[in-house]
């Protein structure tokens, strides 16, 4: 699945790698109606979609691999590349193209911005140059495409419009199939905000252009916060990360929009804990605000305990040598069933959340509908007992 | 904000005529950020007294992901903000690939905007080989590419492949060629043979520096020569070409 590395001084004996930047580039664009294109040696495009987009498993869309060749490489004959993509798109009529690639261009330093340029050039067709490198997570590389795209085609003359928020940071590789999206949307909806753009699910190209109408950006995920971060730069609209698992966090997520909206300054809607009993391993602020929901719960009131977040990191992965250490100092571990068959023990209680972004399709119909004022934390973490 | 690459054949001046550019434009009143991109890491020594800074490869390579902006730069003479690529061992890993990494570093940190400069100036190491070397004019970092040259024919050709490289990356939104600085050598008929070389690349000489034993004698002092010898022939020139970059520059 992924291609993430790892830390040169570390190997991961037990455990799998999260999906890589390039499949978060795919899984990004996927619904806006554009062409992907990998620039990468491999035939097999599978690689980067198959196993983490989960929606190309059975669908149609528009995802190439460039098919680089050792001389072609060498030699930075670009030509290649812009031929195959001229002739495709020619074919096609796709809205917009992106470029990314894996390592080989990142090694030779291939000219992304200038490549597109001539593309655009040559076909007439928007090329947004997205610098994946294929040694990150997706994380980084959905943020990356997201925040070109907006560059691209978001409309900067809009105003924002109170109580009007965007979602960013959404993809099938954190919150699987619809299910988890249309629960998001109705749990904000449901507080009273109205949802002007979920970037990039369950959502048009149209609508999205007009992302500069939200008085508030919400990170749902890491993959939404360099996004985030740019529109604050470009139009001064404040952030809030969060993610409204269960009744409270959707409580605490309502409050910092609010307080944002009212003071323009940007939030977070849990607390940072680094030490905690009931460990959350998982995407950072899905994992943040799960342990956020957890520790408000009575079970986790009642028994003096609280939770702590363990996330990947977008550049090394997630180090085996903490992940173990954090691990063994929990009561209680909720987690991706494939790091049971490393770490259960008898002592630690393990409980299962499933995530694409880690076990692909494997677990999938596993997934709970956790993006939501209805989910009931506290009945989630009973399982545990 | 005016953004320079300085490039041409190895060894001909270019690290001397950065520096002294960079002490031209600090003596201006200019706020001015001098980045070597070379693997020797030493285009900005004599802006700190001849120390060896740490480059922006080597902090990396140390601290990762935690490297600070102000891990990777030093403010050395007249406030001049000096930064290094730094680079492989020679004879191994990837030079290119090095400088392009320096640069996303850089990027990542948002030097620009947060050091606010208003003169940036890349020296860049000799011909332009490969995708990294190419780094320094693509768009988002110089305007404009100086040659530096003397009347020497290789060092004629490898300006010529040079302007060629330029040329050929315009359509890709890359800078464009300010012109060409004749460092002189005393070879015969030098700057007749550069005005040729201008011609063919549709250029014009945009500075003519004498050969001066100041440098040499201010460098022997660990100092850049526009500090030690402010009145010589080559700092006076050199204040000349920095107005005329000024004017014909691209401010940003």
């Amino acid at each position: 699945m992924g291609v993430q590395s790892m830390r040169d001084w570390h190997t991961h004996v037990y455990t799998s790698t999260y999906t890589a930047d390039v499949s978060g580039v795919c899984s990004a664009m996927y619904e806006l109606g554009g062409m992907t294109v990998l620039h990468d040696p491999s035939g097999c495009n599978s690689t980067y979609t198959t196993h983490d987009e989960p929606r190309w498993y059975d669908s149609k869309s528009l995802m190439f691999v460039s098919g680089l060749d050792e001389l072609t490489a060498v030699y930075g004959d670009d030509s290649v590349l812009i031929n195959d993509v001229k002739k495709a798109a020619e074919d096609l009529k796709p809205r917009f193209i992106t470029l990314c690639g894996a390592s080989i261009p990142h090694i030779i330093a291939f000219d992304y911005r200038g490549t597109a340029r001539l593309i655009e050039k040559e076909t007439g067709i928007p090329v947004l140059p997205v610098a994946t490198d294929g040694l990150k997570s997706y994380v980084s590389g959905v943020d990356l495409a997201l925040r070109e795209w907006i560059r691209r085609f978001a409309d900067e003359t809009e105003e924002p419009v109170k109580n009007c928020i965007n979602l960013l940071g959404v993809t099938p590789i954190d919150f699987s199939g619809p299910a988890n999206v249309k629960a998001m949307k109705k749990t904000f909806e449901d507080l009273g905000f109205t949802v002007n753009g979920c970037f990039a699910m369950e959502d048009s190209f149209e609508n999205l252009t007009h992302a500069y109408r939200a008085s508030v950006n919400v990170a749902v995920s890491s993959a939404g916060l360099k996004t985030a971060r740019y529109m604050k730069a470009r139009k001064n609209i404040p952030y809030v990360v969060g993610l409204p698992v269960g009744k409270y966090m959707a409580g605490r997520m309502a409050d910092a929009i609010l307080q944002a909206q009212e003071d323009g300054r940007n939030r977070t809607a849990f607390d940072e804990r680094t030490e905690g009993d009931i460990l959350v391993i998982g995407e950072e602020v899905y994992a943040k605000s799960m342990a956020e929901a957890v520790s408000r719960t009575g079970f986790a009131a009642g028994r003096g305990l609280a939770a702590a977040a363990l996330w990947p990191d977008t550049d090394e992965g997630l180090d085996e040598d903490d992940l173990y250490d954090r691990v063994n100092r929990s009561q209680i571990v909720i987690c991706d069933p494939l790091f049971f068959n490393v770490f259960a023990d008898e002592k630690t209680k393990m409980i299962e959340l499933p995530h694409e972004g880690y076990s692909g399709r494997i677990f999938r119909d596993r997934i709970p509908v956790f993006a939501s004022g209805e989910f009931d934390a506290e009945a989630f973490i009973e399982r545990g007992k | 904000m005016y953004r320079f690459a300085v490039y041409g054949k190895g060894g001909i001046g270019k690290s001397t005529t950065c520096t002294a550019l960079s002490c031209a434009f600090a003596e201006m009143g200019y706020r001015v950020m001098q980045i070597g991109c070379d693997p020797k890491a030493d285009s900005t020594l004599y802006l700190h007294e001849g120390k060896r800074i740490p480059s922006i490869l080597e902090t990396l390579k140390k601290k990762r992901s935690t490297a600070e902006l102000d891990d990777l730069i030093v403010t050395g003479y007249r406030g001049i903000v000096c930064a290094e690529s730094g680079g492989p061992t020679p004879g191994l890993g990837c030079a290119g690939r090095g400088i392009a990494a320096a640069f996303e570093a850089l990027e990542e940190r948002e030097a620009f905007e947060i050091l606010k400069p208003d003169i940036v100036i890349y020296d860049v190491l000799g011909d332009v080989v490969c995708g990294g070397f190419a780094m320094p004019i693509r768009e988002g970092y110089a305007d404009q590419v100086y040659i530096v040259t003397s009347g020497e024919n290789m060092a004629i050709y490898a300006a010529a492949n040079i302007a060629v490289a330029v040329e050929n990356f315009r359509e890709r939104g890359y800078a464009s060629l300010g012109g060409v600085i004749l460092n002189r050598r005393n070879v015969p008929d030098e700057r007749k043979k550069v005005e040729v070389l201008c011609e063919d690349i549709h250029t014009q000489i945009a500075a003519d520096l004498p050969r001066d034993n100041h440098i040499a004698e201010a460098e022997s002092q660990l100092r850049p020569v526009m500090e030690m010898y402010p009145d010589c022939e080559y700092a006076v020139q050199v204040r000349k070409l920095a107005e005329y970059m000024i004017e014909n520059g691209v401010n940003r």
